[in-house]
């Protein structure tokens, strides 16, 4: 700086008056930054129709839920201001997106890097609609088994912050998520997909979420490190074939709570979310995004715990195979 | 990076007084300036694990400039002077009072006094200025230029021999 310009610095400078106490200390952002948090983290087989079909058939002919079902205490109904909107799906059909999914993938390696372009590598190596008909096949096909007599609604406000699926969507559809606006100096995000829920049930109303991405190597260090770093309780577990698995979980003393489990497996990262609230509590919903502000309970816990999230996630159906 | 909120802590004990008192000069409020700190620092919170080593500073400055202007936008038109000297005559360099800075500051449109207090307070270069704020760098040097003969003046410029649009 020249001379001149020390001197306009220095007015700057000085034409500051002395500072009041700061609002916001590094805590309570914290804090309000693991509230936000939640519903964007992110954090890498093909199906098997035999096994998946198997799996729909079983619970058709046997006529009975999951043995990891654990259904909730009847109980009145949650009231909510709006009631969860859109399309009530009593049933979901997984049939269709299970036949797409076994349709061989002609995807060539071009196509994948197109596709794919503006996310960060590794690239799965299947275009979206695949990965997102296999893992709707799957989802549609094992979640409504753990929740018996449950109501789904399309979760329009799921966990990506920019997609805004359409609200004549099924739940639980499995789609790509969309790429959040970078800066200089950001990271692009990986690829992820994501498909989410609304559950309503003789316990309340509440949501769940599931979502897998592509890594290049994760170790149970990571997870470790990872479970220790971030705000809330974590507990490491070791999954049913031994995955690495960390399991969050916060609470706060409105009732609200959220499970979230994290299982690494074949080059993916999975999580498995699931929450007490209410989405229609939000104001303005559903013409505007939610802002958590910290009353919209919908049920006494969420509609599944931690091992039922623990067994969905632990899946080779899930798991994103990264391209060649 | 190694522990996350540890991490974030450091760098908020670090830096959140200058990112404040930079949102101060542009806002001219203390409250606004808290408000335009939590947004900032909520979204590094957001984004911390994507930031590469060494960007952090220039992305919470980001953050911080788009969140004052986006507060600031309004349709207000801003004025765009012709081209000028990149610097005034070095005789005309004075003396200023704070109050005198302050009550110069807070008259210039949003986007002149954040060319200013980028310039000159975080000493960026011009094209790293225009690059933040969307401005050709000649539109840079000239804005600042004449809001910075206003400051060692004291006063506030006569009307530019152009006006538009910014």
């Amino acid at each position: 700086m020249s001379v001149e310009d020390l001197t306009v610095q220095t007015a700057l400078l000085e034409s500051v008056p002395s500072a009041p106490p700061m609002k916001h200390t590094a805590q309570s952002l914290l804090a309000a930054g693991a509230r936000a948090r939640r519903r964007r983290r992110l954090a890498g087989g093909g199906v098997s129709l035999l096994a998946v079909a198997a799996l729909v058939g079983a619970v058709a002919v046997l006529g009975a839920p999951s043995p990891l079902a654990r259904p909730e205490p009847a109980a009145k109904p949650a009231v909510t201001p709006n009631g969860p909107v859109g399309k009530a799906w009593p049933t979901l059909d997984p049939a269709p997106y299970c036949a797409a999914a076994n349709q061989a993938g002609n995807a060539t390696s071009a196509d994948i890097e197109r596709r794919y372009q503006e996310y960060a590598t590794p690239y799965p190596g299947e275009l979206p609609d695949q990965i997102g008909a296999r893992m709707s096949c799957y989802l549609m096909s094992v979640v409504p088994s753990y929740l018996p007599g449950a109501t789904f609604y399309m979760n329009i406000y799921r966990g990506s912050s920019v997609e805004r699926p359409s609200a004549a969507d099924p739940p639980l559809l499995g789609s790509l998520d969309a790429q959040v606006a970078q800066a200089p100096g950001v990271d692009l995000n990986s690829p992820s997909f994501s498909a989410a829920a609304i559950v309503a049930d003789a316990a309340g109303v509440g949501t769940v979420e599931f979502k897998a991405y592509p890594v290049g190597s994760y170790s149970a260090q990571d997870m470790a490190d990872n479970c220790r770093s971030h705000v809330g309780a974590c507990e490491l577990r070791t999954g049913p074939h031994g995955e690495t698995v960390g399991v969050w979980t916060v609470e706060d003393a409105d009732g609200y709570k959220l499970i979230d489990v994290d299982v690494y497996i074949g080059h993916t990262i999975v999580l498995a979310i699931a929450a007490n609230d209410d989405p229609s509590y939000w104001p303005g919903f559903p013409s505007t995004p939610p802002v958590y502000n910290g009353n919209f309970v919908g049920r006494k816990s969420p509609p599944l715990n931690a091992d039922q999230l623990l067994a969905i996630a632990a899946s080779p159906e899930l798991a994103i195979a990264p391209a060649p | 990076m190694g522990t996350y909120d540890g991490e974030f802590t450091e760098y908020f004990t670090a830096r959140a007084a200058a990112l404040r008192r930079l949102g101060y000069l542009l806002s001219g409020d203390w409250n606004t300036a808290d408000d335009l700190v939590q947004v900032t620092f909520l979204k590094l919170l957001r984004h911390w694990h994507r930031i590469r080593d060494g960007h952090l500073d220039a992305y919470a400055r980001r953050v911080l400039i788009n969140s004052y202007l986006s507060h600031r936008r309004g349709g207000r038109h801003e004025i765009v002077v012709e081209q000028v000297p990149d610097r005034a005559d070095p005789s005309e360099v004075e003396a200023v009072g704070r109050a005198d800075v302050a009550a110069v500051l807070a008259q210039l449109p949003a986007r002149q006094r954040a060319a200013v207090v980028l310039r000159y307070l975080e000493d960026l270069p011009v094209a790293e200025v225009a690059e933040l704020l969307g401005m050709a760098e000649g539109t840079v040097k000239s804005q600042t230029a004449r809001a910075v003969h206003a400051l060692r003046r004291g006063l506030i410029m006569d009307a530019p021999t152009t006006r538009g649009k910014e």
